[in-house]
């Protein structure tokens, strides 16, 4: 059966870049929802619902990269993760 | 372990009192497992999951608990925790195991140790800290495996002394104080953590006990002397009611000291002086407001940068600067500077040692040189500023260039801030310590300068009378009431005077009853102390005469002798010939 996915492409705002501790809170904004949530960098996805995966992610101010969500609720995964990353001031859409 | 008295156990006297109850033993039970191929993985699923469910209830509970008493913040860590648990990945890799045989505790440790391997190589402070998250988990999980669940300090519902190998932070979030009548630790001196945090608490406590603390028992009853160093094992009937009778002695004075916390400072004859804490964390706060501080009087910046490999972040140290100043409500704050060098050494710094370190490379000197670390320490100042009634007071100012180049940083970073829209307070007093005697000498030329002096006594009398107190050979040198002291001291708060600046003293002399006279009558106008010595000194000051301390200092800077000086104060305040007890 074929899910609804959608991504969206970001930039790193912050001049601390996008690291563990930044990245983790992402963990909690994405957990409650039932869809596949990646954050893909580089060619590289890994699991955002994963504290363990997101840890190792390391983006420096201005680097791209990208949200995807897969599943029911994939469009508003997507808003709430980019919802926080503005508020924080991490990143911005591209 | 037998019911008879044993042998007392001995360590580092860490915080005051005595203390008596059942031992409530923090230590972690033995967690050695077989590995066992060839296992059913339906079979070991089942019995992951219900480690893992009542893992969750555990976390859920301490989490409550926290969050009861120390609020939100300190109750986040434990949400990490519990989304640990359920890590998609983790739960991929412990899957793994399991399919592949192995037994729940295997598959479980082997997951998570390629983790906390992979965080622990990396150079990141903070995915440190999450591999010690991710251990603590594990070991909560695996002791649910094997049938031994972890003690936790949230489950304490009896009073007790609290036994374990050392604390962390995230046990002293579950700790209630009011069933904790002492702490054991294994590890640790004067400044671990535990010893901080008991000392904070008002909490009995011996640290550094060492091995010997594994033998002790759940319930084996343990009486804590935290001035002796000295835990007593099982101790006889006789022992713990003469303990009882101290203990009920020293509450009843607390008490009638206690109903004095809330009066203003001031002698019988009107003087102000201020009776302020000396803190080293926002946690020494409850203590010192209960004691009534009228202000702090000292901050000691630096136990946010000991003990630990990096330099605390701009955010961090906001955020505690804020917190001190949010506690205590719009009364003054003196925030010192970072003091390192010399006995304190910075392992993020790796500063090479020195031959003579008091006379060497610390405090502001170290600031000054290194402005990349000053300034992140200025800024998180500067901002926290709008929070309460700051004063910035820099350490070891020698000469009257350190302390323009100081303040010249500061004025800098409050331009930037301003400049980048961020608010700062308009009017900070930037005060120095007065510690090194040339600053004492000159203190009309730095009272044109500095909006405040405190004297930081420990080190004046150290390098007035060239003596470490802590060298035997010597120590009956370091003389507090040496009229050489005094006259120095004198010389300060004349100096200050001539610009209506104000004198403290926030060394131990603040909180030493034969002194407090003398520097009443000398011009000090703010005391600031530990927390314990601020009810003593507070009725003391209210029954003050400030007009007989002038004539007493006066006559004492005439004396050849610090126990001539003594005499004269015994003589003149004959009710000090008794000492307070607790003090």
């Amino acid at each position: 059966m074929e899910q609804p996915s959608t991504e969206q492409p970001f930039i790193v705002t912050s001049e601390h870049g996008l690291h563990a501790r930044p990245a983790a809170q992402l963990v909690q904004v994405a957990t409650p929802f039932a869809s596949a949530v990646e954050l893909v960098a580089d060619g590289k996805a890994v699991n955002l619902k994963s504290i363990m995966s997101v840890m190792g992610v390391g983006l420096s101010q201005g680097a791209a990269f990208s949200i995807r969500a897969t599943g029911e609720d994939a469009q508003a995964a997507l808003s709430a993760l980019a919802a926080r990353l503005e508020e924080q001031g991490l990143a911005r859409r591209a | 372990m037998p019911d008879g008295p044993s042998s007392p156990l001995t360590g580092i006297a860490a915080s005051p009192g005595l203390g008596v109850g059942p031992a409530f033993v923090l230590l972690p039970p033995d967690l050695t497992f077989e590995t066992r191929s060839g296992q059913d993985a339906a079979a070991e699923r089942a019995r992951l999951e219900a480690a893992l469910a009542a893992s969750r209830a555990d976390i859920e509970r301490i989490r409550e608990r926290a969050r009861a008493s120390l609020g939100d913040e300190h109750a986040a860590i434990f949400d990490a925790h519990l989304l640990l648990l359920s890590d998609p990945e983790l739960d991929a890799a412990i899957t793994a195991g399991l399919n592949g045989g192995l037994n729940a505790e295997a598959a479980l440790v082997g997951a998570s140790d390629t983790f906390i391997t992979m965080f622990e190589s990396l150079d990141d402070p903070y995915l440190r800290e999450r591999a010690a998250d991710l251990r603590d988990v594990r070991n909560r999980v695996l002791a649910h495996l094997l049938g031994k669940p972890l003690t936790a300090l949230a489950d304490l519902r009896e009073p007790a002394v609290i036994v374990a190998h050392d604390l962390a932070p995230s046990d002293t979030a579950q700790l209630d104080r009011s069933l904790v009548r002492g702490v054991v630790t294994a590890v640790g001196g004067r400044t671990s953590h535990s010893a901080i945090m008991a000392r904070g608490l008002g909490l009995p406590a011996v640290v550094g006990v060492g091995e010997a603390l594994h033998g002790i028992s759940p319930g084996t009853v343990l009486l804590v002397d935290g001035d002796a160093g000295r835990v007593s094992v099982n101790p006889e009937a006789g022992e713990v009611a003469a303990a009882q009778v101290q203990m009920q002695r020293t509450a009843e004075e607390r008490a009638r000291l206690t109903a004095l916390a809330g009066r203003e400072g001031r002698t019988a004859d009107g003087l102000r002086v201020e009776l302020a804490a000396n803190i080293g964390s926002p946690a020494d706060l409850p203590l010192a407001l209960e004691a009534g501080a009228e202000g702090v009087g000292l901050y000691r910046t630096e136990f946010l940068y000991l003990g630990r490999d990096t330099l605390p972040d701009e955010e961090e140290q906001y955020r505690a600067y804020r917190a001190v100043l949010e506690g205590m409500a719009g009364r003054p704050v003196v925030i010192r500077t970072l003091d390192v060098g010399g006995d304190k050494a910075l392992p993020a710094l790796n500063l090479p040692p020195e031959e003579n370190p008091f006379l060497g490379f610390r405090a502001i000197r170290l600031c000054l040189a290194r402005p990349d670390l000053f300034r992140v320490q200025l800024r998180a100042l500067l901002r926290a500023s709008v929070h309460g009634d700051l004063r910035v007071m820099f350490p070891m100012i020698a000469t009257v260039q350190e302390f323009r180049a100081a303040r010249a940083l500061l004025d800098e970073e409050r331009a930037r801030l301003t400049a980048e829209g961020v608010p700062v307070a308009e009017h900070i007093q930037v005060g120095m310590m007065v510690e090194i005697p040339a600053a004492a000498v000159l203190s009309r030329q730095f009272a044109r300068e500095a909006d405040f002096f405190s004297i930081g006594s420990n080190d004046l009398i150290g390098y007035a009378l060239a003596a470490d107190r802590l060298n035997e050979q010597v120590a009956n040198l370091y003389q507090p009431l040496n009229p050489a002291i005094l006259a120095l001291i004198g010389q300060t708060c004349a100096g200050a005077a001539t610009q209506n600046r104000w004198v403290g003293v926030c060394g131990e002399m603040a909180g030493d009853p034969l002194a407090l006279p003398l520097l009443v009558g000398l011009g000090v106008t703010e005391l600031s102390m530990s927390a314990p010595a601020l009810l003593p000194r507070r009725e003391q000051v209210l029954k003050l005469d400030a007009g007989k301390a002038r004539e007493l200092a006066a006559h004492a800077l005439t004396l050849d002798t610090a126990q001539e000086v003594e005499a004269a104060v015994r003589s003149a305040f004959p009710e000090l010939a008794q000492r307070e007890p607790g003090a």
